[in-house]
């Protein structure tokens, strides 16, 4: 990858790393310092990244990075464990997506990041168990799951509603 | 059931029709394991599901898959367009599980545009990545060499010259003051011969340490400034306060102890030392030889360098500028403290 290829990168998906980060983590600081460190791996290894892989690399870059932090801060919230009396203090919200990044908020750490993956950059499953390192059968399992998660908790909120 | 590569097809559409048993769907299942290439993939509808309602009980069917644990996790899997085949079409069919995979379908999260990454151009790189071939690095390592080596010849062979042009910057002020009584120790500051850009009342005899000067000195006009107040010495230097003129011999004055405990500069963090050595007189040549031999090399005059060597350089032009040109040495014999020998002459700097 050339130099100006690698400046390409930094304007085609710098924004779509970042709001991949930040939705995981609910840190802006913190994401961008994941994808200043992604784009500084990518750029250590410019000769060897090609463009085309490029985006894939960041994105499992970042996404390992942020594992590591989250192991560090020990900020891994289980959707299981959360009470489930926070339900009811939530204000209405009337937009759809907002609410379903509330609900995403609520998932597990590798549910929201395969939905996170899935429905913001429209990566396959099999691109998806890249990134990750869970195989197919795994990412399709999580991105089930994370649905029926979802659902429940829209269910929820339009019940109290 | 003897499931192979020849018969298979067999085996699976009885598979996909829910028509084999438990143990049967299971070898098929093992079979496809070991025959990926032909797995039918998404159009495998292997599920198993806990609930069975609806979708004319297609679930019973599916209830050994592991990726669905629950009906739900299938049709959201069918929202998500992860299955198809024919009970797909049944579920579908089923008004209650069609509105659950059309519900399924809304719930897709999109990214908020406005929320962009602020520090792109902190990420981009300039320049061109080339790839530095094996041997360009060592030909920059040789230049690299070559460079310090050049760079240290050049150090240690340096003229003097060029230290000299650092550390003989002439002072910058000698101010003369009408004043009766004033002690020139009393109005010191850093004496100097450039009076010319200092207005006259400004102006003030200056040197430090024990030089009382006569109201008589103070009243000299400053173009009558002596060469020996360029001195920037604490030390007392000059009794004498007229500019010198050829040949003539001043009263300068030089403790040579404080000279030698000091430094010429009287800088050091030692207390000024009380003169215990007579002073000696010196020609206004022999002065400014002295000072410019210890400017050019920092020794002292005991040391017994060549003269002739320090009365080449720039910081003898310097101090010869600074007697308006009126005055020249030609060097003599050199020697130790006390043995110079100069004569003043016409301007002669060598440039």
């Amino acid at each position: 990858m050339t130099t100006p290829e690698y400046n390409a990168c930094v304007d085609r998906f710098s924004d779509n790393v970042f709001r991949f980060i930040r939705s995981n983590l609910r840190d802006d600081e913190q994401a961008r310092d994941i994808v200043q460190e992604a784009f500084t791996k990518l750029w250590m290894k410019v000769d060897e990244v090609s463009f085309e892989k490029a985006k894939s690399y960041l994105f499992t870059t970042a996404y390992r990075t942020m594992i590591d932090w989250l192991r560090r801060e020990k900020k891994n919230a289980d959707f299981e464990s959360v009470n489930q009396n926070r339900y009811t203090s939530r204000q209405e919200t009337a937009d759809l997506n907002a609410v379903l990044h509330e609900a995403l908020n609520r998932l597990p750490e590798v549910q929201r990041t395969v939905v996170l993956l899935r429905d913001y950059e429209g990566y396959s499953y099999r691109e998806i168990a890249e990134i990750t390192g869970l195989n197919e059968s795994q990412v399709k399992v999580y991105i089930f799951r994370a649905r029926v998660s979802l659902k429940e908790y829209l269910v929820s909120i339009e019940y109290i509603i | 059931m003897n499931i192979t590569r020849d018969n298979y097809e067999h085996y699976l559409v009885d598979f996909f029709d829910g028509s084999l048993s438990d143990e049967e769907a299971q070898e098929v299942r093992v079979f496809l394991l070991a025959n990926p290439d032909l797995d039918p993939g998404t159009d495998w509808p292997v599920l198993s599901v806990n609930e069975q309602r609806g979708s004319t009980g297609v679930f019973e069917r599916l209830k050994h898959d592991p990726q669905y644990e629950s009906k739900a996790m299938w049709l959201a899997a069918i929202a998500e367009g992860a299955e198809n085949g024919i009970m797909v079409a049944e579920a579908l069919n089923d008004a209650t599980d069609a509105a659950e995979i059309a519900t399924y379908k809304r719930l897709r999260l999109q990214a908020d545009g406005a929320v962009v990454y602020s520090g792109k151009a902190g990420l981009k790189r300039g320049g061109v990545v080339l790839p530095i071939r094996a041997w360009a690095i060592r030909v920059a390592a040789a230049a690299a060499v070559l460079l310090i080596a050049g760079s240290m010849y050049l150090v240690v062979n340096a003229p003097h010259e060029a230290q000299l042009a650092e550390t003989t910057a002439a002072p910058l002020n000698i101010r003369r003051t009408p004043k009766e009584g004033y002690t020139v120790a009393e109005q010191s500051v850093a004496p100097s011969l450039d009076a010319r850009n200092v207005p006259a009342d400004e102006r003030m005899v200056t040197t430090t340490g024990g030089v009382r000067p006569t109201p008589q000195d103070n009243a000299r006009p400053e173009q009558q400034a002596p060469v020996a107040f360029i001195e920037p010495l604490r030390a007392p230097m000059v009794e004498h306060f007229t500019r010198p003129a050829i040949g003539e011999q001043l009263a300068l004055t030089w403790p040579i102890d404080r000279f030698d405990d000091e430094g010429p500069r009287g800088e050091g963090d030692r207390p000024v030392q009380p003169v215990t050595t007579p002073s000696q007189t010196y020609t206004a040549a022999e002065f400014l030889a002295i000072r410019a031999q210890e400017r050019l090399t920092g020794r002292k005059p005991e040391d017994g360098i060549s003269l002739s060597q320090a009365l080449s350089t720039r910081a003898f032009e310097k101090m010869a500028d600074l007697t308006d040109g009126q005055v020249a040495i030609a060097p003599g014999t050199a020697g130790k403290r006390g043995s110079f020998s100069f004569k003043l002459g016409p301007v002669a700097v060598e440039r």
